[in-house]
């Protein structure tokens, strides 16, 4: 399911929403190519998002040392 | 330069001399000379003092200074010094062009320079140096049965049959300079490195099928023309390079890394020395390179490629269509980045990196940023894009996160 939260106010006093999956999955913006992870748009923006069949890998944050 | 039985008598009476005409017994000691003599003795006192080192150094294969030039006098050349040739071997190419030499000169104060040789035979040539040992053991391997002379440079020759690894020893009978020459007559035999590698001053590999990359002599890369056209590094996934190598430059793998279609499945080099990377060609990754500074030349850039590089400050020529995931998370140093032409801008690209300014401006249209964490924890102040995409950037998914930051350039 698309999930669409409140992300913050930007000092220019715009409001921010965060789109995403809850299925761990990349989303696609209707209408374009584009496709993000987590996608954050200025309120009114009108974009619209669906899912795709994409998992989003966890990045490897802490990569091992090698010898 | 031949050895001279005489002039360690003549040092000491020299600094006899000094001694007494100073009236002091602190001031000179016979033993300070100790040094000169064994290089005296082993031939390499001449080179050793040839050029002086500078800020901008010319290097020969064996690593010695060919010229050395100030800080300002690099910038100010307006051509690079003529070329050297010795014995089996014909200088090809400086691994550095002029641009590139002044540019280094200008923006680190320094540059080091190798000269690029190719065999005039094809053979494999080991450069040694024999101060404190007489043994030298050259590992070989081969695919399939091979058929191998080893020509020691002392008049010595042998020739054998090979089936696997094997290790062609020999003692030599006084120290001094020796040209070691190998010619694989199956052309199937693998060069695996010198035992004691610390007295190879170069390496020339011919025509062998390839060589170790895991095994090679520590001194294999001061000037980085060692591996070059003849020969090829034929190793796929991981190289892990010995950490006295500083520098590895222009076909310093010849055709291995930088123009072998059979090398392109090189993903990572793992080199923990590393000070500087020129010229990358294929080679497509650099992470955890816990010295790597600079990277001249094509940088492709790939999914956490160059992450994890804490002391990587200057990318000269990244390229690529997007600045993928993760691509330089990490690489604390790099301050400032110059972004090619992209369509996208991967998620965590930045994260946890140094930078402070994303140079966007050569973009003809905003790219994808696909997730706000691609500047994760960092110290990002400004942003610079084309002064005709500055609101329509500011308003993009995720851009508009950093609208603050973004500038028109």
């Amino acid at each position: 399911m698309i999930v669409t939260e409140f992300y913050n106010t930007r000092k220019d006093g715009v409001n921010l929403y965060k789109t995403y999956s809850d299925k761990n999955v990349y989303i696609h913006k209707i209408g374009t190519e584009e496709e993000y992870s987590e996608a954050i748009d200025i309120e009114g923006s009108g974009f619209e998002y669906e899912e795709t069949n994409k998992e989003i890998v966890d990045e490897p944050l802490n990569l091992e040392l090698y010898d | 330069m031949a050895k001279n039985d005489n002039i360690q008598d003549l040092l000491i009476d020299v600094a006899d001399a000094i001694r007494a005409k100073k009236g002091s017994t602190s001031l000179i000691n016979p033993q300070d000379f100790a040094d000169e003599i064994k290089n005296i003795e082993s031939g390499t006192w001449d080179e050793l003092k040839r050029v002086q080192k500078k800020d901008v150094n010319f290097y020969d294969y064996d690593g010695s200074i060919l010229y050395s030039y100030t800080t300002e006098q690099a910038i100010a050349m307006s051509e690079l010094p003529p070329f050297v040739s010795h014995e089996n071997l014909t200088q090809t190419a400086w691994n550095h062009t002029l641009t590139e030499v002044r540019e280094m000169a200008r923006q680190c104060g320094h540059a080091s320079v190798g000269a690029i040789f190719t065999t005039t035979d094809g053979f494999t040539y080991i450069y040694c140096v024999l101060t404190d040992t007489l043994d030298v053991s050259i590992g070989l391997d081969t695919w399939g049965k091979g058929e191998v002379s080893v020509d020691w440079g002392d008049g010595n020759v042998e020739q054998n049959s090979i089936t696997s690894g094997v290790a062609f020893t020999h003692t030599y009978a006084k120290n001094g300079r020796y040209t070691i020459k190998i010619n694989s007559i199956s052309g199937t035999a693998i060069f695996n490195g010198v035992t004691p590698n610390d007295v190879v001053k170069g390496v020339h590999i011919g025509n062998m099928s390839q060589a170790s990359a895991n095994n090679l002599p520590n001194a294999l890369f001061f000037t980085s023309t060692v591996l070059n056209n003849n020969g090829s590094v034929n190793y796929g996934g991981w190289i892990n390079i010995p950490t006295s190598v500083s520098s590895i430059r222009f076909k310093g793998f010849g055709k291995g890394i930088t123009y072998s279609p059979s090398c392109t499945n090189i993903v990572c080099i793992s080199a923990n020395g590393l000070k500087e990377f020129v010229n990358n060609g294929a080679c497509s990754s650099f992470n955890n390179n816990f010295c790597l500074e600079y990277i001249y030349g094509e940088t492709p850039m790939v999914a956490w490629g160059i992450s994890w590089s804490p002391t990587l400050r200057y990318v000269q020529n990244p390229i690529g269509t997007e600045i993928p995931d993760g691509c330089f998370s990490y690489s604390k140093s790099l301050t400032e980045f110059k972004s090619p032409d992209v369509t996208r801008v991967g998620a965590q690209a930045f994260s946890y990196s140094g930078i402070k300014v994303l140079d966007m401006s050569a973009c003809t249209s905003v790219p994808t940023l696909s997730n706000a964490n691609a500047f994760l924890n960092t110290s990002l102040t400004e942003i610079r894009v084309p002064m005709a995409l500055v609101d329509e950037w500011k308003a993009a998914t995720n851009w508009s996160t950093y609208a603050d930051y973004i500038v028109g350039y």
